[in-house]
C-alpha cells in the first residue's frame, strides 16, 4: 500500500525490539485489530462490530483514475457504505444511491451527482468540477472553479478554495426520497446559501451565488442514454425536485415575509410541500424552511402569543417551518390556511407588522437548536 | 442491604459504648463512600440512606439529631480520598476526523446534526469519578496555528484520526508529530483514537500504529484504540485509559 506517513528523522531512531503492532495482532478476518497497542497494553482484544463484518475490497467502493468515461452506482449499490473518487478527468460521475461519506480528491473537469451522504462530503485538490450534491457536511480545500447545487443540513466550509458557486439542490429520480431518509436527511434542511470560507480573502471573495434559475442540467448533465444509467428516469425540473428550491440568502424582493409553522402528524412533509405549491402558484417566494424539534419551554419564546394550545402539539414529532415572501404574502398565507389546511395543526403569523418578527424569533431559535 | 449489615454489626457488639458506636460507625461510613459521591447535599444523602430511620447510636456520636447534619456530611467529606478531580483534556486531530462527534458522543448528546467546528467546543462530562473538561478544537489547516493557544495545562491528549482518510496518513502524522515535540505538551499522555473503523476502507489500529511509528514514543504513556465516534464503539475503552493515565500521573 506504500508509506503513507511522515518518516520525520526528529524522531530517535527505533530501536530493534518487539513490533508489537503487527506481530501480536492477527489480521485476519476474525480478530480484526482490536489490541490496544500501547506500552501499557493490559486488556485482552475485544471484538467490536467491524472486526465480525464480512470483509470486503475496498477497491468496490472506489473509483480511481478514470477518464473520459461515464461511472457511478446505481440505485441500491451501494448502501450506505464509504466511497471515495480520486484522480478522475473529463468524467461524469452519478452515484444514485446514500452513502455514509464521500471524498472527492485530484479530479478535474468532471460533473458528479451524489445521492445523500449521511456525514460529510469533502472535496480536496479538485478544479472545474460541476455537481450535485447532498450532505450533512460540505467541505473543500485548494480547490478551484466549482459549482455546486447543494443540499447541506449544516453551514457549508471552503478553505483555500477560490471560484466557487453555489446553488439550491434541484434534482429528481425515484429512489432519491427514499435515499434521503436512508441517509438521515430532512429535505427541509438545506444551508446552501450560508458559506463559511476559512481563508477569506480581502478584496475578493472566494465564494458566490449562481443567477437563480440556473439549470442543473447544462451543468450537470442527465446520464448519457447509451450508459449504464440509463434506467434512473432523472429530471432536473424545479417542480420535481425532492428538496424545495429556497432563495436562501440571495436579495429579497419584498419585506413582508410570513411564518407558516406545521406540526408533527401523518402529512405534515406532504401538506408543507402543498402550502409551497399553493403560494408559489400566486406568486410568492419560499425563501428558506426547517425541519426542527422543538420543546414545550421554546414554545412561548417562539411563537409567545398562542403557546397554550401548540405546547401540546411540539411533542408528537419535529416540526416543518417555512418562511414565504412577497406583498400581500401574510393576507395569502391565511386564506390558504383556512381554504387548504382546516383542520390541520398549524401556526401561520398574524399581520404583517408582526411576522417578520415571528420568522426571526423561529430561525434564531432553529439555528441555535441546531448549532452545537 | 446496607441496614442488614449494620444490624449484624450491631450484633456482635456487645455493648454499645460510645468506642464501639463510633467503631460501626466507621465500618458503616466505608460503605457509603460509593454512595456519597452520587450525593450532593446531605438531605439526599439522608434520604438515600434513609438516616432519618436509623437509631442514633449506630452513627457513633457524631450527629446530634437535633440538627447537626452539616456534621456528619463534613465527617465523610474527610473519609472521601479527594474531591472530584478535574482533568483536562485536549481533543485533536485533521479537520473531518470526528473529533465533535466523539465529545458529543462522551456527553451522550444527539450525534446526528454535527456542524464543521469553526472555533472550538467544550463540555464537561463526569467519567469514573473524574471530572473531565474536554476541548475540541478546529482542525482545518489554517487554524491549527491556534492549537497552541490550548497547550497549557493538559492534563490529557486525546488525537483522532479518519482512519479511512488514507489519502491524509501522511498529513495526520505530521501533525502528531509535531505536537508530541511541543514543549508545553512534553510529558503527557496521549490517547491516539483509530476512528471511523465504521467505514469500509478504515485501515486497522495495528497498520496505523506502524504507520505513525508509535512504538518509538518514549516519552510518555500513549494508547491507539479503535473506535467508532459514530457507534459509540471503543470510547469507552479509550476513556478506560485516559482515566487510568490520569492516576498515574498525579499520585
Amino acid at each position: 500500500m506504500g508509506c503513507f506517513f511522515s518518516k520525520k528523522s526528529k524522531r530517535k531512531s527505533p530501536e530493534k525490539e518487539e513490533r508489537a503492532p503487527t506481530t501480536t495482532s492477527a489480521e485476519t478476518a476474525s480478530t480484526g485489530n482490536a489490541v490496544p497497542l500501547g506500552n501499557n497494553s493490559e486488556e485482552a482484544p475485544k471484538q467490536y462490530s467491524w472486526d465480525k463484518r464480512e470483509k470486503v475490497d475496498p477497491k468496490d467502493y472506489m473509483l480511481t483514475g478514470l477518464k473520459d468515461v461515464t461511472v457511478g452506482r446505481l440505485p441500491g449499490k451501494l448502501n450506505g457504505q464509504q466511497f471515495v473518487i480520486q484522480e478522475c478527468e473529463n468524467c461524469n460521475i452519478y452515484v444514485f444511491d446514500h452513502s455514509a461519506t464521500i471524498t472527492i480528491d485530484d479530479c478535474v473537469n468532471c460533473r458528479i451527482v451524489l445521492g445523500p451522504v449521511k456525514g460529510s462530503v469533502f472535496f480536496r485538490d479538485c478544479k472545474d468540477i460541476k455537481c450535485v450534491v447532498a450532505c450533512q457536511q460540505f467541505r473543500t480545500r485548494d480547490c478551484k472553479k466549482m459549482e455546486v447545487f447543494l443540499c447541506c443540513a449544516t453551514q457549508p466550509i471552503i478553505e483555500s478554495s477560490t471560484g466557487m458557486k453555489f446553488g439550491c439542490f434541484q434534482y429528481y429520480y425515484p429512489e432519491l426520497a427514499f435515499h434521503f431518509k436512508d441517509a438521515g436527511l430532512s429535505i427541509f434542511n438545506n444551508n446552501w446559501s450560508n458559506i463559511h470560507d476559512f481563508t477569506p480573502v480581502s478584496g475578493e471573495t472566494n465564494w458566490s451565488l449562481m443567477p437563480e434559475d440556473s439549470p442543473v442540467l447544462d451543468f450537470v448533465p442527465a446520464p448519457d442514454p447509451e450508459s449504464d444509467f440509463k434506467s434512473v428516469r432523472v429530471s432536473a425540473d424545479p417542480a420535481r425536485s425532492i428538496v424545495p428550491l429556497t432563495k436562501g440568502g440571495r436579495y429579497k424582493d419584498s419585506e413582508e415575509s410570513c411564518l407558516f409553522v406545521f406540526f408533527a402528524g401523518e402529512y405534515t412533509t406532504a401538506n408543507a410541500r402543498k402550502l409551497i405549491d399553493e403560494a408559489t402558484a400566486k406568486g410568492f417566494v419560499l425563501i428558506q424552511t426547517k425541519e426542527v424539534s422543538m420543546r414545550p419551554e421554546d414554545v412561548k419564546r417562539v411563537f409567545q402569543r398562542d403557546a397554550d394550545d401548540l405546547t401540546e402539539w411540539i411533542t408528537k414529532g419535529p416540526v416543518i417551518a417555512l418562511e414565504m415572501n412577497g406583498d400581500g404574502v401574510v393576507e395569502a398565507c391565511k386564506n390558504i390556511a383556512s381554504e387548504v389546511f382546516s383542520g390541520t395543526k398549524l401556526f401561520v403569523s398574524d399581520n404583517k407588522n408582526t411576522s417578520s418578527q415571528d420568522v426571526d424569533n423561529f430561525f434564531n431559535f432553529a439555528d441555535m437548536q441546531m448549532g452545537l | 442491604m446496607l441496614m442488614n449489615r449494620i444490624h449484624t454489626l450491631r450484633l456482635q457488639k456487645k455493648s454499645v459504648s460510645p468506642q464501639n458506636s463510633i467503631r460501626v460507625g466507621i465500618l458503616y461510613f466505608t460503605h457509603l463512600k460509593k454512595m456519597f459521591h452520587e450525593c450532593n447535599t446531605t438531605r439526599d444523602l439522608c434520604v438515600s440512606l434513609r438516616l432519618t430511620s436509623l437509631p442514633l447510636v449506630t452513627l457513633g456520636g457524631v450527629s446530634r439529631r437535633e440538627g447537626n447534619k452539616m456534621g456528619l456530611l463534613s465527617i465523610l467529606r474527610k473519609l472521601k480520598s479527594t474531591p472530584d478531580q478535574e482533568v483536562r483534556i485536549l481533543l485533536l486531530g485533521l479537520d473531518n476526523g470526528g473529533k465533535t462527534t466523539l465529545l458529543k458522543q462522551l456527553a451522550s448528546e444527539d450525534i446526528s446534526h454535527i456542524t464543521p467546528t469553526q472555533g472550538f467546543n467544550i463540555k464537561s462530562v463526569q467519567s469514573q469519578g473524574f471530572k473531565l473538561n474536554v476541548w475540541d478544537i478546529g482542525g482545518q489547516r489554517k487554524i491549527r496555528p491556534y492549537w497552541r493557544n490550548y497547550f497549557e495545562n493538559t492534563d490529557v491528549l486525546i488525537y483522532v484520526i479518519d482512519s479511512a482518510d488514507r489519502k491524509r496518513f501522511e498529513e495526520t502524522g505530521q501533525e502528531l508529530a509535531e505536537l508530541l515535540d511541543e514543549e508545553k505538551l512534553s510529558g503527557v499522555p496521549v490517547l491516539i483514537f483509530a476512528n471511523k473503523q465504521d467505514l469500509l476502507t478504515a485501515a486497522p489500529a495495528s497498520e496505523i500504529a506502524e504507520g505513525l511509528n508509535l512504538h518509538t514514543i518514549r516519552d510518555r504513556m500513549w494508547q491507539i484504540q479503535s473506535c467508532s465516534a459514530l457507534t459509540g464503539e471503543g470510547i469507552q475503552e479509550g476513556m478506560n485509559w485516559v482515566c487510568k493515565s490520569v492516576n498515574s500521573k498525579k499520585k
